[in-house]
């Protein structure tokens, strides 16, 4: 052998193969890079190496001839297999490798062995075919051959499934890696059922040069990662995070509407909840908690009617204590009835009860108006003024105070059951009122805007027709006022304290105290964020027709 | 006259047909194409070197690579074109084949013309289908790729064995082996023909008619 080497053809031979495997190298790394490649022609004869225009990466080449080692004087003979290894690496840090290129050169008399599979396929029709297993002597020859060769393995290399890999790497999922080593390539690192591929084979009178391929196949990470990562796989674990996400959005995305979100969350905390109306009392609650009452507000004043209030098992936990404070802060239980429209049978029942407690503890509620009132707009209601029977007006049903839609209530309390659906929803001052006396809401606290944004939505001015409906409907009460009010007397047990008289009384005397506190409620209505002063002015004109 | 033949048979949508054979005609290009030999003297010659370009399909998830040669690029597009606007045709009944023929010519003889002798032919058979959805056509798009792979693993293969090849002449027969009208590449000589089943018979007759009017007319 070595005395073959210091014939000039094997020398010759031995640099064709050096460059081969230089140009082999540049081949395949750039082949990896991510990018497109286009090299020009050149007709005029360029100094590239097997008649292709190949350029040279500098990195490359230094990492080729690294692992070449190769001193001036040294055979790469002795320094092959060369094998050039493409790993992929996650951005996790997981690693595979995906294929190892491979440049041998087998000794001379395995040759044949390893051509022998080749002359079986000469299906070739010419007779001037040359056998596999021929050795070929001349250079130019063999120069051509590597060419092909060369040619070959630059077709070969974008065909591998780590060429897709490599043209969609990005640093945030994977970048794509490769290692120039001198050794016996390692195929076992490419796991179970990958592929081999012969890229060529020359047959020299130095050896038989082969240049291969093995590729990953089943594009996998090792189960020690625990999960799987190939591109593929690494899309779908993307894929799978943003299913997650999803997934925790998706109890909001479910609820249509706001109304019924807030219906779902309240029955949610009504009936003990389910998995989402547990989920959707959790994301409202923030809306919630500024428009309830406190826990200890009023207390002691609750524990009067506990009793009553046990009688009703299909309220929402504490909601007899929104109930109670309402009632006796002259509130109509308003967001009661705007969340839980659909328990309107529920909400009469309650109404009913809530009737008869009030009706008991008729002679707190004076007091509790000088308890609850923060607002110096309802301060101004409690002044006891000119009785006006059946008086409803705009205003007051805008901003009525609950003592006058109770008492309203008893004066008729079948009417009242049957138009209650039509009346719905009472006014909502109670949501100012709640907001106003929270314990625990700061005047610069955010809660402060939600419950001003909460108001201000329920607050808008009701329809004209309704309240036109409301007045025949309280004019004809009044003309059987005497009835109405037995009825309601013998109805309700427990109401002694009321009489028909005296609820006319109470109104007409809101009525006038309506009158003299109009530039109270033009500053309310201001504050409600009405901008019409004309609405304003119209309400209390009809204010003062009913008064006269 | 025997030629070493390949047949690919493929089966994809109209539109991958384009990209698909220009992907197999190309890689065999690719190898059959030399650098511009460059007459130094008689038997002296040097030989230029020919630059590789990667193409991205757009119907298939594939990419092949081809010489930087415009002039070749786009004879090898028309050829394909003719050939794939016949077979998507309405006339056509959606199969038919294109062949990339390498031949060498022979000296002229007398009055004859010019003998051409083929020596290595790849034919591309395509079989036309239509997809009802879109996840068939995702589904065959990688089909025709993997197809693809295959068939450009197979012809590294062959390319690589010791077959026949025509030997490179003296200056004055250069033309007789390579295609020399290039100005950037120098390809063995090559040529397409096609068929396209269903539209062979008409054209036939076509062509004679065209043939009885021009003599009609001269």
């Amino acid at each position: 052998m070595s005395a073959q080497r210091l014939n000039a053809v094997d020398k010759e031979l031995e640099k064709y193969i050096k460059f081969l495997a230089l140009k082999s190298a540049q081949v395949v790394v750039q082949s990896r890079l991510g990018e497109k490649i286009q090299t020009q022609c050149n007709p005029l004869g360029g100094n590239d190496w097997f008649n292709i225009v190949v350029q040279d990466h500098p990195d490359v080449l230094d990492e080729t001839k690294r692992a070449l080692a190769l001193k001036p004087g040294d055979s790469i003979l002795q320094r092959l297999p060369l094998c050039i290894e493409i790993s992929l690496k996650t951005s996790e840090g997981d690693k595979m490798i995906l294929e190892v290129w491979s440049l041998d050169l087998l000794p001379v008399d395995n040759k044949k062995e390893a051509a022998a599979g080749e002359d079986c396929k000469g299906d070739g029709c010419n007779t001037n075919i040359c056998n596999d297993s021929q050795t070929l002597k001349a250079p130019h020859a063999i120069y051509n051959r590597m060419s092909i060769m060369l040619k070959s393995l630059i077709s070969l290399t974008r065909t591998t499934p780590a060429y897709k890999l490599s043209r969609r790497q990005c640093p945030d999922s994977y970048s794509i890696f490769y290692l120039i080593y001198v050794d016996r390539p390692k195929v076992h690192t490419l796991g179970e059922g990958h592929k081999q591929v012969k890229i060529g084979q020359l047959n020299t009178i130095l050896g038989s040069l082969t240049m291969s391929v093995a590729y990953r196949t089943k594009l996998t990470i090792s189960p020690t990662a625990g999960h799987q990562v190939t591109a593929a796989a690494h899309q779908g674990e993307q894929q799978n995070t943003i299913m997650l996400k999803s997934d925790h959005f998706r109890p909001a995305s479910d609820v249509s509407s706001p109304t019924q979100q807030l219906a779902t969350a309240k029955l949610g905390a009504g009936v003990g909840g389910t998995g989402t109306g547990a989920a959707n009392d959790k994301r409202f609650i923030d809306i919630e908690k500024p428009l309830r009452p406190g826990a200890f507000t009023d207390l002691g004043k609750l524990r009067q009617f506990t009793e009553h209030d046990f009688v009703l098992p299909e309220t929402p936990p504490f909601e007899w204590m929104l109930r109670r404070t309402r009632h006796e802060s002259n509130g109509s239980g308003s967001i009661e009835s705007l969340n839980r429209k659909c328990e309107s049978p529920v909400n009469n029942n309650n109404n009913n009860n809530n009737n008869n407690n009030v009706n008991g503890s008729n002679n707190n509620i004076n007091h509790n108006h000088n308890n609850n009132n923060n607002s110096t707009a309802f301060k101004s209601f409690e002044k006891p003024t000119v009785v006006v029977p059946c008086a409803t007006s705009p205003i007051k049903s805008l901003l009525i105070p609950a003592s006058s839609s109770t008492l309203r209530h008893n004066s008729a309390p079948t009417l009242q059951e049957q138009q209650a659906p039509a009346q719905q929803p009472p006014p909502d001052d109670d949501s100012l009122l709640k907001e106003l006396h929270f314990p625990f809401a700061s005047p610069t606290s955010h809660v402060n805007d939600l419950a001003k944004f909460y108001r201000e939505c329920y607050h808008a001015p009701p329809l004209r027709g309704l309240s036109e409906l409301q007045v025949p409907n309280l004019a004809s009460c009044g003309a059987s006022a005497a009835a109405s009010a037995t009825a309601a007397a013998s109805a309700m047990a427990s109401t002694a304290a009321v009489t028909a008289d005296g609820s006319m009384d109470d109104l007409s005397r809101q009525l006038e105290q309506f009158e003299t506190s109009l530039e109270d409620y033009d500053k309310l209505v201001s504050q409600f964020g009405l901008s019409g002063s004309s609405s304003t002015g119209s309400r209390s004109s009809g204010g003062l027709q009913m008064s006269n | 006259m025997n030629a070493r033949s390949q047949i690919f048979d493929l089966t994809m949508e109209g539109r991958q047909v384009d990209e698909a054979v220009a992907g197999i005609f190309h890689t065999v290009l690719f190898h059959r194409c030399l650098g511009k030999y460059m007459y130094t003297g008689d038997a002296q010659y040097s030989i230029g070197t020919v630059g590789y370009s990667d193409v991205d399909c757009d119907f298939i998830d594939f990419t092949y690579v081809c010489c930087t040669s415009d002039s070749l690029t786009r004879r090898v597009k028309r050829a394909i074109n003719l050939f794939s606007e016949k077979l998507r045709s309405n006339e056509s009944c959606g199969s038919g084949q294109i062949s990339l023929e390498f031949f060498q010519k022979k000296k002229n003889r007398w009055l004859f013309t010019q003998e051409s002798i083929p020596w290595e032919v790849w034919t591309v058979h395509l079989d036309l289908i239509k997809h009802e959805n879109e996840d068939e056509r995702q589904l065959c798009r990688e089909n025709v790729s993997d197809l693809l792979t295959e068939k450009v693993i197979y012809i590294t293969e062959l390319m690589n064995r010791h077959d026949y090849v025509p030997k490179t002449p003296s200056q004055s027969e250069l033309d007789l082996i390579f295609d020399t009208s290039f100005p950037d590449v120098q390809p063995y000589l090559f040529k397409f023909d096609y068929s396209t089943s269903g539209s062979t018979a008409p054209s036939m007759g076509n062509a004679m008619k065209k043939i009885i009017k021009e003599t009609l007319a001269m």
